[in-house]
């Protein structure tokens, strides 16, 4: 089962390559990316069993994270035929074959039990995803393709790094090693000082994947400028992967006793990003570089979560999949007001509600979702952490400045997305064709998120107890 | 000469070669630096191997790749973006070269201190292998941070794999094989995609100062 989840997007990655048709191409996208979400449901039903000797396993955080990420990857994919048509025609050869690369590439990320492999696989979906980046060959591209890059692969190399020091710590006195996440959490003892340099390194190298400030840098360029659909799988799909990775570090640590340690950095990254987050938010006036930073306030909000405890965990754990869902509907929704206006500055964009009324409907729901409002699944998290950071007993001044820097974020999100929906448009009554391929998927993904705040389905209840559990807190 | 001394030398000439690439203008020289750097890294698996008596298939692999890709196929890349380009070498960098020299050093100094923070479970097989790997990787950010060519970045970002490449070799005897493809398949592919936007970038701006890519900002 494992295996077939990680040949099917390599096969089809290089079937794509081969293939002479661009419409097959996107067709054959979409089956494989509901043939893959089919075997993730397959894999919920019945656990597989570990693969390679212990290289490949899905426990569960990376069965969580696998789900969200399959389920965008399928939303995408009925998307891409209504995007595509109305787009800019360009060759897709290699655009689907990366496409497809990416999934396979998040797929193995999700599944890698060896810390060695895992770094693999995330320096696989980060080259797979430059030519989706590079998409319209133009200068702006270009440059946030090279940002991209060049960012990526300092953060990609200082994770390498930190890994190579986790080996070291891990070196007993015969001189053996080992990087398997079920040996590291057993008990393996670990050299303290070579472990907090591999923590700090890795966080900083998983959370430049992230876009973690102050290593965001490439965010907003790359979501600026990519097509919005890909924006929509690097903001849901690739950042929750990176996110997987910090998870990883942070369970390692907390195991050799070290907790206290990874959760102040934790605490003090996630503030950093939200406060970042909430400066560039306030008088932004590009619709896509806003949701860039939305996306660096809620990695920020994730790593928040997980240095409070088992609590903050759960909440830290409930937000990745809220947070991904969210992000599919606004980038989704983004390219639809994209390609109607023909333009991502919001000064240019009034009236979508009157002019496309899905559209509309959907970007007001998803600006509430992303914000937290209740009943979204958002809100659920982000209280369950605010509520962790306040039950410690320690200080409150890490509360408060969350929920100052919440605030500050509602205020201007509401400020520059709700203008866009609302007013009349600038050519008066004229209605937008909507395809249903345009609005079907944000919908769904918006009720996920509307589901995820009112009842979460039991067995996920029980995945995200049973990952927080593996983080060893409590 | 013995393995130990020969091994120290290797090392030396690694480092004066990387503090080299900080102080030259010119692109083309800051490749040869770095072709030779990488030279004298590819000596380190074996030399480590001839001090412990025998030398292993593993040795010979990492010397073989090192060699084929960091010493021929990747200066060969860069070699040729350069004379497309016609820029030949670094404009206005963002620290000057005298300041990066001495920067540098500092840096150098610091990794000294950092290794001798950081005590290795088990007697590594030179004193200098720490310090010298930490000094590549600082050195490396520091020309990423500090040219505006796209071309120097990339040598940046080499010499700073080349610095964890040697802790890589602390591990040499007890890493699963796979995983040490697997980084240099990475690498190779890396810079062959940036070699690409590279090219890319010759072709859109005429040049290849990426500090002219600047129009993207808040």
């Amino acid at each position: 089962m494992l295996a077939m989840l990680l040949l099917l997007p390599a096969l089809a990655a290089a079937a794509s390559l081969l293939m002479t048709s661009d419409r097959l191409r996107v067709q054959l996208f979409r089956g494989v990316a509901f043939l893959h979400l089919a075997l993730v449901v397959s894999i919920w039903r019945r656990p597989p069993g570990p693969l390679f000797g212990g290289y490949l396993d899905l426990d569960a955080p990376g069965l969580l994270i696998l789900t969200l990420s399959s389920l965008l990857f399928a939303g995408v994919s009925v998307y891409l035929g209504g995007y595509l048509d109305r787009a800019e025609k360009r060759p897709l050869r290699v655009f689907i074959a990366a496409l497809l690369g990416l999934l396979g590439a998040v797929s193995l990320v999700c599944c890698s039990q060896h810390l060695g492999l895992f770094w693999v696989a995330v320096e696989i979906s980060t080259l797979v995803a430059a030519p989706l980046l590079f998409f319209h060959h133009s200068g702006r591209a270009l440059e946030a393709t090279w940002k991209y890059l060049i960012v990526g692969s300092v953060g990609i190399a200082l994770a390498l790094l930190g890994t190579v020091f986790l080996a070291v710590a891990a070196t007993n006195p015969l001189g053996e090693t080992t990087l398997f996440l079920s040996e590291l959490l057993a008990g393996h003892a670990l050299a303290k000082p070579w472990l907090h340099a591999s923590f700090v390194l890795l966080l900083i190298g998983y959370g430049t994947k992230m876009g973690l400030a102050p290593m965001h840098a490439w965010k907003p360029d790359a979501y600026g400028e990519a097509p919005p659909p890909v924006a929509g799988l690097l903001a849901g799909a690739v950042t929750s992967v990176a996110y997987l990775g910090v998870l990883r570090i942070t369970s390692v640590c907390v195991h050799a006793g070290e907790g206290p340690f990874a959760s102040s950095l934790l605490v003090l990254l996630g503030l950093t990003s939200m406060g970042v987050a909430a400066v560039f938010i306030v008088g932004q006036s590009d619709y896509r570089r806003l949701l860039a930073y939305s996306s660096v306030e809620h990695m920020g909000i994730l790593v928040f979560g997980l240095g409070f405890g088992i609590t903050g965990a759960q909440g830290s754990l409930l937000h990745v999949l809220s947070n991904a869902m969210a992000k599919g509907v606004l980038f989704l929704v983004a390219g639809n007001v994209l390609q109607i206006y023909g333009t991502s500055a919001m000064g240019s964009v009034a009236g979508v509600l009157r002019r496309a009324p899905a559209t509309g409907a959907l970007l007001v729901l998803g600006l509430f979702a992303a914000l937290g409002l209740p009943p979204f699944g958002l809100f659920i998290s982000e209280f369950t952490i605010l509520r962790a950071a306040l039950s410690g007993g320690a200080s409150a001044w890490p509360a408060g400045l969350y929920l100052a820097f919440l605030a500050v974020i509602f205020l201007g999100m509401c400020a520059a997305v709700l203008p866009m929906a609302q007013g009349a448009g600038p050519d008066g009554g004229h209605q937008e064709q909507e395809p249903l391929s345009t609005t079907l998927p944000p919908a769904v993904f918006a009720a996920a998120v509307l589901v995820l705040g009112v009842w979460v389905p039991a067995p996920v209840a029980r995945m995200i107890a049973a990952a927080a559990r593996q983080l060893g807190m409590g | 000469m013995t393995p130990t001394v020969s091994l120290d030398l290797a090392l030396v000439i690694a480092l004066v070669l990387c503090i080299a690439s900080l102080g030259t203008s010119r692109i083309g020289a800051a490749i040869r630096y770095f072709s030779l750097q990488a030279a004298a890294i590819a000596l380190v698996p074996l030399l480590l191997g001839t001090r412990s008596g025998e030398i292993s298939v593993h040795a010979w692999i990492l010397f073989a790749a090192t060699v084929g890709l960091k010493v021929i196929g990747v200066p060969y890349l860069l070699n040729r973006s350069v004379r497309e380009a016609a820029v030949r070498s670094e404009m206005e960098p963002l620290i000057g070269f005298g300041s990066s020299l001495l920067l540098g050093g500092a840096l150098v100094a610091l990794s000294f201190a950092l290794a001798h923070r950081l005590p290795l479970p088990q007697k590594p097989p030179s004193d200098l292998l720490i310090p010298v790997a930490f000094s590549l990787v600082m050195i490396g950010l520091l020309l990423i941070v500090s040219r505006s060519t796209a071309v120097t970045q990339v040598v940046g970002y080499l010499v700073m794999e080349n610095g964890i490449f040697l802790f890589g070799l602390l591990l040499i005897d007890v890493l699963p094989y796979l995983i040490e493809l697997g980084v240099l398949l990475d690498l190779f592919v890396g810079v062959f995609v940036m070699g690409i936007v590279i090219f890319h970038i010759n072709r859109e701006f005429d040049h290849i100062d990426s500090h002219q890519l600047d129009s993207l900002k808040d």
